[in-house]
Order: structure tokens, then C-alpha cells, then sequence
């Protein structure tokens, strides 16, 4: 007996996935919607590349498909476990990419006052992929865990298999070295240097 | 301590472009969700299915015997025979007997209840 997609929204995440291994086919569809857009903000903020963020929450869910059968509820968070795959999908990307230049932040187009304040948030959040792409790979990991994802340091050292101590270490460098980074481009997207 | 705190100006910098960040939810693409939602299905253990309940043949609604037919069919001979046995006891075995050569006892309607009625008078007497 499978049950109704709507029943499924209070459903927490392990005990959808057992459903899903049991072979109920709105299980299925109820993961995929639920976790993907997770999956792939994370990849998306790590990589800063859409296309490659697309291809990592790919990835990333098919191996959790693959484990289903395998998963012991209860034991692990869900998300927790998609956390370390994709951060070490992201690192395999990371070490194979080229950094993208500060240069390359696309300018604001539109003048309207309403959109020059999108724009301007936009750009910012463009200028923190770009500087994030100068940090270490750890270094950025943690601070996207830490800062953009709001984990806590002991989520961040499970997720990236590190110790507590070494997560507040990478994030504060990381955190430090981005403001210096960033210094530079305060003025340029509204705010105060 | 002159009141500058390096760690403090710094860590206080990028704020702004969290904030930026987290606010700036990059979306997902309908052609990735549909995309995910494929490997899903495709991927999914299939639930273990029932076998199909099958209407007995004709051969299995008398299985309740235990072997093949021939089994059945000696089974309702003996039974067959056992009756036949029961209700003529005594002539036929007797000319069987004969036929090879074999004394026979000569029993005769009545003589087990002759024998009861003396037992009861044993016990009456007593």
C-alpha cells in the first residue's frame, strides 16, 4: 500500500527513505522534491557554478538512492549524510577547477531602484562566491556550512569528517580571510568600507 | 590593550555578504528536478510482491492423498476390499482357506454374544 504525496510532508527524512526502499513510489517523488533544491543550494554555494551544482545534486542523490536499501533509521540524519557526500563530490570538483576571478562579477544592468537593490544583493552574493573560490577548499567548505548553511561546528566536523577544533579553525581563517578579500569590494556594491 | 581588536574588525567584514548570500536562493531548474525524480523512480527497490492466488486444478483439489493416483486408487481398493470383508466374513475367507489346503474355524453368527452373556452371568453370580 503506498501512501498519498500529501500524507508524506510531516514525514521526516530517514523514515521517507525506508518507505522509498520498501518500493513506494510517492516516497519517491516526495524525497526527490524535498531534497534537491537542499542538495543543490549547497552544491551551488561550494561550487558557485550552476551547472556543476546540477550535476554534484545528482550525483549526490543517486548515491543516497543507492543506499536506501541500506539505511538504518534512526542512526543518522539525512541531511547530515548528504552534507559529507556532497561536500566531498564539491571537493573532487574544486581540486579539478580553475578559480574564477573577481573580475569576472557581472556589473549591475538595470537602473530601476528596486532592482538596483536586488542587484546589489545579488552582487554581493556573487563577490562571496568569487572570494570564496580564493579560500582553501576545507577553508570554504566549513565557512559555507558554518555561515550560509548555519551548521554547527560539530555538524560541520561530522559532515566533513574533521574534528570540532579544526572546523573553528578553518572557519576563522576562512572567515578572516575573506574579509580581507572582500574589503576591497565594500564600497563598490553599497556598502560601508 | 590600545582597543584594536584585529580579529574583531575582520570577522565583522563579511557579514554583509552572508547575509547576501543566504537571502540569494540560487532556485533549482525544473529540468533538474524532473531529471532527480527519474533516477529516483528508476533506481527504487521494487517492493516484494505477493505471489498470484491461483485457483486449484482439479488434480490438487484430491491431493488430499498422499502420493500420485495410484496411490489413491490402491487406497479406495483396500478400502474397497476391507468392506467387502466386513460384511461377508466368513464364507468367502473360508473358501479361500480351502482352496489352499488350510483348516478352518467354524464361527457363526451370535457365538461373540453368547460368550458376553455368559461373562455377565459370571459377574451376576458373583
Amino acid at each position: 500500500m503506498e501512501m498519498p504525496f500529501d500524507a508524506l510532508q510531516d514525514v521526516s527524512d530517514d523514515a521517507l527513505l525506508v518507505l522509498y526502499a520498501n518500493g513506494d513510489r510517492a516516497a519517491a517523488t516526495a524525497l526527490a522534491a524535498r531534497l534537491t533544491p537542499f542538495v543543490f543550494r549547497v552544491a551551488f554555494r561550494m561550487l558557485g557554478d550552476r551547472s556543476e551544482a546540477e550535476d554534484v545534486a545528482q550525483e549526490a542523490l543517486i548515491r543516497l538512492w543507492k543506499t536506501a536499501p541500506d539505511w538504518r533509521q534512526g542512526e543518522a540524519k539525512v541531511t547530515t549524510w548528504l552534507y559529507r557526500v556532497t561536500s566531498n563530490l564539491c571537493l573532487d570538483r574544486l581540486r579539478r577547477k580553475k578559480p574564477l576571478g573577481l573580475d569576472e562579477i557581472a556589473e549591475p544592468t538595470d537602473e530601476t531602484p528596486s532592482a538596483e537593490v536586488k542587484m546589489q544583493s545579488a552582487d554581493r552574493a556573487s563577490a562571496l562566491y568569487a572570494a570564496l573560490e580564493e579560500l582553501p577548499d576545507r577553508q570554504r567548505q566549513a565557512v559555507v556550512l558554518r555561515h550560509l548553511e548555519g551548521l554547527a561546528n560539530p555538524e560541520i566536523a561530522d559532515a566533513l569528517s574533521l574534528s570540532v577544533e579544526a572546523v573553528e579553525s578553518l572557519v576563522a581563517r576562512g572567515k578572516r580571510k575573506l574579509g580581507e578579500i572582500l574589503s576591497g569590494q565594500k564600497d563598490k556594491l553599497g556598502l560601508e568600507p | 590593550m590600545n582597543g584594536y581588536d584585529k580579529d574583531k574588525v575582520t570577522d565583522a567584514g563579511p557579514e554583509d555578504f552572508f547575509a547576501a548570500a543566504r537571502a540569494d536562493d540560487p532556485g533549482v531548474s525544473d529540468e533538474l528536478l524532473q531529471r532527480i525524480a527519474r533516477d529516483a523512480a528508476e533506481m527504487q527497490p521494487q517492493a516484494p510482491s505477493l505471489a498470484p492466488v491461483r485457483a486449484a486444478k482439479p488434480k490438487a483439489r484430491i491431493a488430499i492423498f498422499p502420493g500420485n493416483w495410484q496411490t489413491a486408487f490402491a487406497l479406495s481398493f483396500c478400502l474397497a476390499v476391507g468392506v467387502g470383508l466386513g460384511l461377508y466374513p466368513t464364507t468367502g475367507l473360508q473358501e479361500i482357506g480351502a482352496q489352499y489346503g488350510l483348516s478352518t474355524v467354524d464361527f457363526s453368527a451370535g457365538d461373540g454374544i453368547e460368550e458376553a452373556m455368559l461373562i455377565d452371568d459370571f459377574w451376576g453370580e458373583g
